[in-house]
């Protein structure tokens, strides 16, 4: 059940992730908008590589955690990306 | 409730994949069909995990109620056990002493047979075992006598039964627990005696 748990959640990344490439294509208004998003998202999530101890610290988790929730973050956008693009 | 689970998360799939490969994004409605199917996806994927999330903590309690139930049966296992082992060592003590007593022969008395059987222990090892056992006094401190002829509470009730455990007669048992010492025809006592009767063939 956890795994499920855990397989939704990532689930749930992958379509908000196709979802934004999808209000991208709307328009190239959108599209700025939505690459402006993308950027401060992976420069916030560059951060978080270079900010660990501090991070872990305030949210109370260790850094395998942290380190585990960063590439599944990362492979959530690249799998939802992935979708919308070679649709 | 596993199936719900199942079919949210199909759903989820089938509603993120199949609208943006069956449909066209150069028509209008046909993306505005894919963004509400991309939402209705994500919708069913988050209450896929909320669902995931309360079977799992039902899953951990239910190991967890489990895993006390076995600690108790192990725990009332090893007191038996444990118990059992001293009424043994009980028994072997007092069968060896009961050897090595020494036993003076009267005048023209022929000495007695060491060769006793255990049963013959067995009342005083019962009383020994009970005496040693019996912790509490069935009367508790501070008692006040209850009126007989009102019928008894259950505190009452129980030290009545704790004083027949304790192997008391009735007569004591009445003096002890209602303050009534038997003498004449006194209504009370009658009454307390009834009541102790009926307890007792209560407890068979």
């Amino acid at each position: 059940m956890k795994a499920m748990h855990l397989l939704n959640l990532f689930l749930s990344g992958c379509i908000a992730s196709s979802f934004l490439g999808w209000v991208a294509m709307l328009s190239p208004t959108a599209m700025r908008i939505v690459s402006a998003i993308l950027c401060t998202a992976l420069v916030g999530w560059g951060l978080c590589w270079l900010l660990d101890d501090t991070l872990t610290s305030r949210l109370s988790v260790n850094h395998l955690q942290l380190q585990a929730f960063l590439i599944a973050s990362l492979a959530m956008f690249l799998v939802g990306l992935g979708v919308i693009l070679c649709s | 409730m596993q199936l719900k689970l199942f079919t949210l998360t199909g759903t989820a799939l089938i509603l993120w994949i199949s609208p943006l490969y069956a449909l066209d994004k150069k028509v209008s409605w046909h993306r505005a069909i894919q963004g509400g199917c991309l939402l209705a996806a994500f919708g069913c994927a988050i209450e896929g995990s909320r669902l995931a999330q309360k079977l799992a903590k039902e899953e951990a309690l239910s190991r967890a109620k489990e895993a006390l139930l076995i600690s108790d049966i192990q725990d009332e296992m090893a007191q038996s056990a444990y118990l059992s082992e001293q009424e043994r060592r009980l028994q072997n003590q007092l069968y060896l002493e009961s050897l090595t007593a020494p036993t003076a022969p009267t005048d023209g008395a022929i000495a007695p047979d060491h060769t006793d059987s255990p049963h013959q222990l067995t009342p005083a090892l019962d009383k020994s075992f009970i005496a040693s056992h019996q912790v509490t006094p069935p009367i508790p401190e501070g008692w006040e006598f209850p009126d007989p002829k009102v019928p008894i509470t259950s505190v009452v009730r129980g030290v009545i039964v704790a004083c027949l455990r304790c192997g008391w007669s009735q007569n004591k048992t009445i003096e002890a627990v209602f303050g009534l010492s038997k003498g004449g025809n006194n209504p009370n006592y009658e009454a307390a005696k009834n009541w102790y009767q009926q307890i007792k063939s209560e407890m068979g």
